[in-house]
C-alpha cells in the first residue's frame, strides 16, 4: 500500500514540476531582477539566510508556490472590482500583474500577523507595546480593506521597515525564483546550460536524491508511528482497558426536590454493571 | 411529541481533545453528548488514548468512549497520517451502527481524519468548530488549507458565535447556508451565585484563565497595578496558571500587592465555582475568542463581567451585564472603573435566572438535533460528485486533495474486501433507563 502511494505521488509531483517549468520560465528574469533589487534594500543579509533555507528542498518549494497560487485564486474570488481595476491601471503587461498580486498576497500576510511578531521582542517595554496592540487590533479589523492594503503599500516604503511584511514578500518571490532555478538545474541538458555560460552547479545527483530521502523519509516516519501505536496498544488481559488512574466512581445520588437537575459530572460506570445491563437484559 | 416521532440519531463525537483533558471543546464534548443521550439519541465518543486510559469505557449516562491507541503527537493531537486511523474509524462506525459523524475543533488531527474517512464511506458529517485561527502566519495558513480540505464535502458546520461563523466561512470556503450558530452554553445549576454576596467596603475581581499570551496576560499585568492605585478598596483573585504566571509574580513585588492580589493556581473545575463566588466582578483579557465560556460562567454566578471587545465576545451577553473594552491597558481600567460604578444596581440572583433563560445546554442540544436532522436530509453523493468539490480548493492542492480522496476510497475497498461490513459484530445498546437508578439506590 505505501509503495503504491510513494509511486503515484511521485508521478503527481512530476506532472506538477513540467507544467511548473513552463508556466515560470517567462517570467524568470523580472522576479530575479526585483527580488535582488528588494533585497538589497532591506537587510540584505538576514533575509536572504532567511529564505534559502526554504529554497533548495523540492516539496517545501512546491507546497509554498500552491500556496501562493491559492491564495492568488483566493484574492481574486473574494476581492472587489476596484481591486481588480487597480492592478490593472498599475500594471498593463500581464506578469506584472502577477507580480502585484503577489505583494498584495504578502501584504495582507504581514498585516495581519504584524501585531503577534512585534509583541514579542517588546514585551518589556510598556508604551511600544500598548502601541502594537493598537496596531494589531487595527491591522485585524480591517485586513480585508482595499484602501488599506493600497495605503499600507505605501506606508511600507514611507516608514521603517516592518521584518513581518519584508519577510513575507521576499519569501514569496524567493521561493519561486528558487523553484525555477531548482528545474532548470534538474530537467535542462547539460549542453544547454553549457551554451548559456553556466559551467558549474551542484551535481544533478542531488535533484534526484533530496527528493527521494524526503519522500522515504515521511513514509518511514508514517510507518514507525502506527508501529508505536501497536507496541502501546494495551493487551485483552490488561487491566488498563478498564481501569486506570482517571477513572472516577460515579457519585452518589442526591434526591434534591430543585426545579433543575445539574448534569451529572464524568464518572466511570464499571464494567460489572454494564454487563449486568447488557447480557441480563437480552436473556429476560 | 408532534405529529412524526422525532428521529433518533446515533452519533460519533470525534476529537483529540475529550476527558481527562479538560478545556473547553472538552466541556461542550460532555455536557452536549449528555443532553443528547437524554433527548434519546446515541452517543459515542472516539478519542486518543491518554496514558493509561485505553480503550473502551462506559461513562455517565452510558456514554460509550473508544480511547484508541494512538499515541498524542504535539498538544495532545495525534500525528496525520492520513490513512492510519481508517481501518478503526471504519470499525467502529459499522460496529455501533453510527450515522452521523459530528468532529469537533479544528486543531484536532484525528477529528480531520475521521471526517475524511467517513465522506469517503457516505456518512452525514457535522463539523464544530471552537476557535477563531488568523489569516496571516504559517501555522494559520496551513490549518486553513486542511480545513478547506477536509470542510469541502461536510453536510453541515456549527460555530458557536457569529464571529466564529465568519471566520469559518472564510478560512473554509464553506458555503455560509450550511453553518449553523449554536453558541455555548453553561451548566447553570452548577453555577448558582452564594445566597449572600460577599458584603463590606471590599470590591473583588476575579480572574480565571490561563496565563498566555493570547488570554491576554501581559494586558492584565499592566492593568493591575493601575485599578489598586486609583481604587484603594479593590482586591483582585488571580485563578489559573501558565507561562506568564511569571510576569504576574513579578508584578506583585514590583508594586508591592500582596495583600491585594492573590494568585491562585490552576483552579480545578469543581472549584471554580467557589472562586467566581468570592468576587463581585469577573474579569477577562482575551486578545482572541470565539466565544468564552468563563463569562457565562461568571455570569450565572451574578458577576458582573468586564471583558475586551474580541472575536465572539460582544454576542455573548446583554450590554447591562458585560462592560466591553479595548484590548488596551487604559480602555480595560476605564471599563473596570465603569463596571465598579454599576455594581450596586447588580442582583445576583436576577442575572442568573437570566442566564439560564439565555444559555441552557438542553437548548444547544435541540438545535444541535435540528442539524443533525438537516445533514440527514442531504442527498448522497458519489465520488465523482465529490471531487469536483475538491478540484476547486485550488490549482495544486485541489488535485492533490482530489488524489488523496482516490486512494482513500480505493483503501477503503481493500478493507471491505479483506473484512467485510457483515463479518462485523454489531454491539448490543446499553439501555438506561429508571430500573437503573432503582437497582443504584438498592446498592446504595
Amino acid at each position: 500500500m505505501f509503495c503504491c502511494f510513494h509511486s503515484s505521488v511521485q508521478t503527481s509531483k512530476s506532472k506538477s514540476q513540467l507544467r511548473n517549468r513552463n508556466t515560470n520560465c517567462d517570467s524568470a528574469a523580472p522576479h530575479r531582477g526585483d527580488s535582488g533589487r528588494d533585497g538589497r534594500s532591506f537587510n540584505p543579509p538576514r533575509s536572504r539566510g532567511h529564505c534559502r533555507g526554504k529554497g533548495p528542498l523540492r516539496s517545501g518549494a512546491i507546497l509554498r508556490f500552491a500556496l501562493a497560487s491559492n491564495e492568488c485564486e483566493f484574492w481574486a474570488r473574494v476581492g472587489s472590482p476596484s481591486r481588480t481595476v487597480y492592478s490593472i491601471s498599475f500594471c498593463p503587461k500581464p506578469f506584472r500583474v502577477n507580480f502585484v498580486m503577489y505583494a498584495l498576497i504578502s501584504m495582507s500576510k504581514s498585516v495581519s500577523g504584524n501585531g503577534c511578531d512585534m509583541e514579542s521582542p517588546h514585551s518589556q517595554n510598556s508604551p511600544r507595546r500598548t502601541l502594537s496592540l493598537s496596531k494589531k487590533r487595527r491591522a485585524t479589523a480591517s485586513c480585508f480593506d482595499p484602501d488599506e492594503i493600497s495605503s499600507g503599500f505605501g506606508l511600507s516604503g514611507d516608514h521603517g521597515p516592518k521584518p513581518s511584511e519584508v519577510y513575507g514578500f521576499v519569501g514569496s518571490i524567493t521561493t519561486v525564483v528558487a523553484t525555477v532555478i531548482f528545474l532548470v538545474w534538474a530537467y535542462v541538458p547539460e549542453s544547454w546550460l553549457q551554451s548559456v555560460g553556466i559551467s558549474y552547479y551542484p551535481s544533478r545527483y542531488w535533484a534526484l536524491a533530496v527528493p527521494t530521502y524526503v519522500m522515504v523519509t515521511i513514509v518511514l516516519m508514517l510507518g514507525f508511528y502506527i508501529g508505536l501505536n501497536f507496541i502501546s496498544t494495551p493487551s485483552p488481559a490488561s487491566l488498563n482497558t478498564v481501569f486506570d488512574e482517571f477513572s472516577r466512581d460515579p457519585l452518589s445520588l442526591e434526591c434534591t426536590l430543585e426545579d433543575e437537575k445539574p448534569i451529572e459530572p464524568i464518572s466511570d460506570i464499571g464494567i460489572d454493571r454494564i454487563n449486568d445491563i447488557m447480557f441480563k437484559n437480552n436473556a429476560a | 411529541m408532534g405529529d412524526s416521532p422525532p428521529q433518533k440519531h446515533r452519533i460519533l463525537m470525534v476529537s483529540d481533545f475529550y476527558y481527562p483533558n479538560f478545556g473547553g471543546v472538552e466541556n461542550h464534548a460532555y455536557y452536549l453528548s449528555q443532553c443528547l443521550l437524554k433527548l434519546g439519541h446515541k452517543v459515542v465518543v472516539v478519542t486518543h488514548a491518554y496514558g493509561n486510559r485505553s480503550g473502551v469505557r462506559y461513562m455517565t449516562g452510558s456514554l460509550k468512549v473508544y480511547y484508541v491507541p494512538w499515541r498524542p503527537f504535539c498538544n495532545q493531537s495525534t500525528f496525520p497520517t492520513l490513512y492510519g486511523i481508517l481501518p478503526i474509524i471504519r470499525t467502529i462506525l459499522i460496529r455501533e451502527r453510527i450515522t452521523v459523524v459530528h468532529g469537533h475543533q479544528t486543531f484536532s488531527t484525528l477529528c480531520h481524519d475521521a471526517l475524511l474517512h467517513a465522506r469517503i464511506m457516505g456518512y452525514k458529517v457535522v463539523f464544530t468548530d471552537h476557535s477563531l485561527h488568523g489569516f496571516g502566519d504559517v501555522g494559520s495558513i496551513h490549518m486553513n488549507k486542511v480545513m478547506q480540505f477536509t470542510l469541502a464535502d461536510v453536510s453541515q458546520a456549527i460555530c458557536v458565535s457569529h464571529t466564529s461563523k465568519e471566520n469559518t466561512v472564510l478560512r473554509s470556503g464553506l458555503a455560509p447556508e450550511k453553518v449553523f450558530v449554536i453558541p455555548n452554553a453553561v451548566d447553570t445549576a452548577m453555577f448558582k451565585p452564594a445566597l449572600e454576596r460577599p458584603g463590606g467596603l471590599e470590591i473583588v475581581v476575579v480572574v480565571i484563565s490561563r496565563l498566555v499570551y493570547r488570554k491576554g496576560a501581559d494586558l492584565l499585568v499592566e492593568v493591575i497595578p493601575e485599578v489598586c492605585r486609583l481604587h484603594p478598596n479593590v482586591r483582585f483573585i488571580i485563578g489559573g496558571d501558565g507561562p506568564k504566571r511569571v510576569r504576574l509574580e513579578e508584578m506583585r513585588e514590583k508594586h508591592s500587592l500582596f495583600d491585594r492580589v492573590e494568585l491562585l493556581g490552576a483552579v480545578p473545575h469543581a472549584q471554580v465555582r467557589s472562586v467566581l463566588i468570592s468576587g463581585h466582578i469577573f474579569l477577562t483579557c482575551s486578545l482572541t475568542e470565539a466565544f468564552c465560556m468563563a463569562i457565562l460562567e461568571a455570569a450565572s454566578c451574578g458577576l458582573l463581567t468586564v471583558s475586551t471587545r474580541v472575536g465572539g465576545v460582544p454576542e455573548v451577553l446583554p450590554d447591562d451585564m458585560i462592560v466591553l473594552a479595548e484590548p488596551d491597558p487604559g480602555d480595560i481600567v476605564q471599563a473596570i472603573q465603569k463596571a465598579i460604578y454599576m455594581l450596586p444596581e447588580i442582583d445576583p440572583q436576577v442575572m442568573h435566572n437570566r442566564m439560564r433563560e439565555l444559555y441552557n445546554w438542553r437548548d444547544v442540544a435541540k438545535r444541535t438535533e435540528i442539524v443533525y436532522d438537516r445533514a440527514s436530509k442531504c442527498p448522497n453523493q458519489s465520488l465523482l460528485e465529490s471531487l469536483s468539490r475538491y478540484l476547486s480548493c485550488g490549482a495544486w492542492a485541489g488535485k492533490l486533495f482530489s488524489l488523496v480522496m482516490i486512494l482513500g476510497f480505493l483503501f477503503w475497498h481493500l478493507l471491505e474486501l479483506w473484512q467485510p461490513a457483515d463479518d462485523i459484530e454489531e454491539v448490543p445498546d446499553v439501555i438506561f433507563s429508571h430500573n437503573c437508578d432503582e437497582e443504584m439506590l438498592q446498592k446504595s
